[in-house]
């Protein structure tokens, strides 16, 4: 059906929507980064700075050290929600008797809030009276309780094991609709020339879901990213600044510093940084897709 | 062909299983355990315990939270329907110019992180005085979660066939009266769908609640259990009796409407 006007009318009041929430505070905030903008001084008004907010940026430590932590904690997350996903997704595409209990279980981590899943894992993440040390003792496997989110070193780990459990839903529910796609006589053929498991899984479905696993993985990193809230409430970044992200740093420039000009160059850089991941991780979708 | 499942399927099963539901489940045990027992780190609760919930329930102003979230949960919801229904039957129907591209922008928004754009918002929502209103919460709410209802909802129009939707035309239908007789009763379990995610977002997003509110007036479940620690330290009876209480509504949805939700999420993967 041709129209020549209605379709836009149609979505007038989404794209509305979009302009005033995110493309106008975008342009918003390009401005603020080239201005000396602080909250504090709320008489004083916004000067231009030009570069300086960008030159003071990549000055300081603490903004560099926290692009070195999101970029463990992205790789961290991303490798844990893989493995767990590619599992659970093999796992619930088989028949069996109780698989759609099984397929609301995988939800139960989608539904809960970040913050309550937060909440959940630090208890459990407690050094004197916390579930997995109460677990890792009695198992014989350490002999003192592991000071989980106390100690810069196990910090990481903790919050990156937290979002692994909270967005891996999403990964193997697309990598399922993935599994869905792939005819059931590619695997009979197999089986007639022989081949193991293994070798099946290999040659035949991963090359397949190839395509759900990056978009998958597209949106889950930027969930990973965007999503400051498990972070915020386990650690606060801390112990230190074992666990400020990028975002989280971001965010403390804004709301806790109220320097707007500075978090806007943040910002700035976040987008493009995040634009560029985009258009890799898609430009790599569709090499995999045309071959 | 049906083969027997394997000894190493069960065992894989059974580990996945436990790794979805201990740290809710741990969650709910705690919030039936006196304090005593959660800090010997006993398994099962001895009794029943509720009084973790009516203290939570009772003091704090977490009852006016679950308002407020249901409130602006509820509206979000529904003005995402109104305003996305709309927009996906134009992107699942109509041939028009800028079509791929308007798409990609759906798409693009629903993974923009909102901190990015967080701060003149900020700026905005204080100069109009809208801070800790509702009106500051749905606003971002329905633009970011809307761009996510409208690609999920062109996969559902896409799967009916337009056979029925051409005849109406034909017989002098009004676009109106297409959308509103035919589409949407056909659609009905989709737009259901997207309501819950919508809903579901809305009620555990956290960046902005807990940016644009400052009180009781309008502050949401989730910046309220993530400050619940600081008012009271290391009660982690009623915390976790406040986390189950926040999130066992939207668990036990998303639990009987998994097969609805789960299309859903992956609607857009599939058509795309």
């Amino acid at each position: 059906m041709k129209y020549k006007y209605l379709p836009y009318l149609l979505l007038v009041p989404v794209f509305t929507m979009i302009i005033v929430v995110v493309f106008i505070p975008l342009v918003t905030t390009i401005i603020y980064s080239f201005q000396s903008y602080r909250l504090t001084n709320t008489e004083e008004k916004a000067n231009f700075i030009g570069l300086d907010n960008y030159v003071a940026l990549f000055q300081d430590d603490r903004f560099i050290s926290s692009l070195l932590t999101s970029l463990i904690y992205i790789a961290g997350s991303v490798i844990g929600m893989l493995i767990l996903a590619l599992i659970t997704a093999q796992l619930a595409n088989q028949a069996f008797k109780g698989r759609s209990l099984f397929r609301a279980t995988i939800l139960l981590p989608w539904a809960v809030a970040p913050v309550v899943a937060a909440q959940a894992w630090k208890f459990m993440f407690e050094t004197d009276f916390g579930i997995i040390n109460h677990i890792l003792k009695s198992l014989g496997l350490i002999e003192k309780n592991i000071p989980w989110l106390v100690s810069s070193d196990h910090a990481m780990m903790s919050v990156i094991l937290t979002n692994v459990w909270k967005t891996t839903p999403l990964l193997t529910l697309i990598i399922i609709s993935g599994l869905q796609t792939i005819s059931k006589e590619l695997y009979e053929s197999a089986d007639i020339d022989g081949a193991s498991p293994w070798k099946k899984y290999y040659h035949i479905t991963l090359p397949l879901i190839r395509p759900f696993i990056a978009m998958g993985l597209i949106f889950t990193t930027l969930q990973t990213i965007n999503v400051i809230d498990i972070i915020y409430v386990m650690t606060g970044g801390g112990p230190g600044e074992a666990t400020e992200i990028f975002t989280l740093y971001n965010y403390k420039v804004f709301f806790q510093y109220l320097d707007f000009g500075l978090g806007g160059a943040m910002a700035v850089i976040g987008v493009t940084v995040i634009g560029i991941l985009i258009y890799l991780y898609s430009r790599n979708m569709n090499k995999q897709m045309d071959t | 062909m049906k083969k027997k499942k394997s000894l190493l399927f069960w065992i894989g099963l059974v580990l996945i299983i436990l790794i979805n539901i201990i740290p809710y489940l741990w969650t709910v045990l705690t919030s039936l355990k006196q304090q005593g027992e959660i800090y010997d780190v006993k398994i099962l609760p001895e009794t029943f315990f509720l009084d973790n919930y009516v203290a939570v329930i009772t003091q704090s102003g977490f009852l006016t939270n679950i308002f407020n979230s249901i409130f602006v949960s509820g509206v979000t919801a529904l003005v995402c329907i109104l305003i996305g229904v709309p927009a996906a039957y134009a992107f699942a129907r109509m041939q028009f110019k800028l079509k791929n591209i308007l798409f990609m922008l759906v798409l693009f928004i629903t993974i923009f992180p909102g901190i990015f754009i967080i701060s003149p918002l900020f700026s905005f929502l204080r100069s109009i005085g809208a801070i800790d209103t509702y009106f500051a919460l749905i606003i971002p709410y329905v633009a970011y979660f809307t761009p996510l209802v409208v690609w999920i909802l062109t996969g559902f129009f896409r799967t009916i066939p337009p056979a029925i939707e051409e005849v109406a035309i034909m017989d002098g239908c009004s676009v109106f009266k297409l959308i509103t007789r035919i589409v949407l009763p056909l659609s009905l379990p989709g737009i259901l769908t997207v309501g819950i995610i919508a809903f579901t977002l809305s009620w555990n997003e956290f960046l902005f609640a807990l940016i644009f509110t400052s009180s009781d007036n309008a502050r949401t479940v989730p910046v309220a259990i993530s400050q619940f620690q600081g008012i009271h330290s290391l009660n982690w009876g009623q915390m976790t009796a406040a986390a189950v209480t926040a999130t066992i509504p939207i668990v036990l949805i998303s639990i009987a409407l998994q097969k609805y939700i789960i299309s859903g999420l992956t609607a857009g993967a599939i058509k795309e």
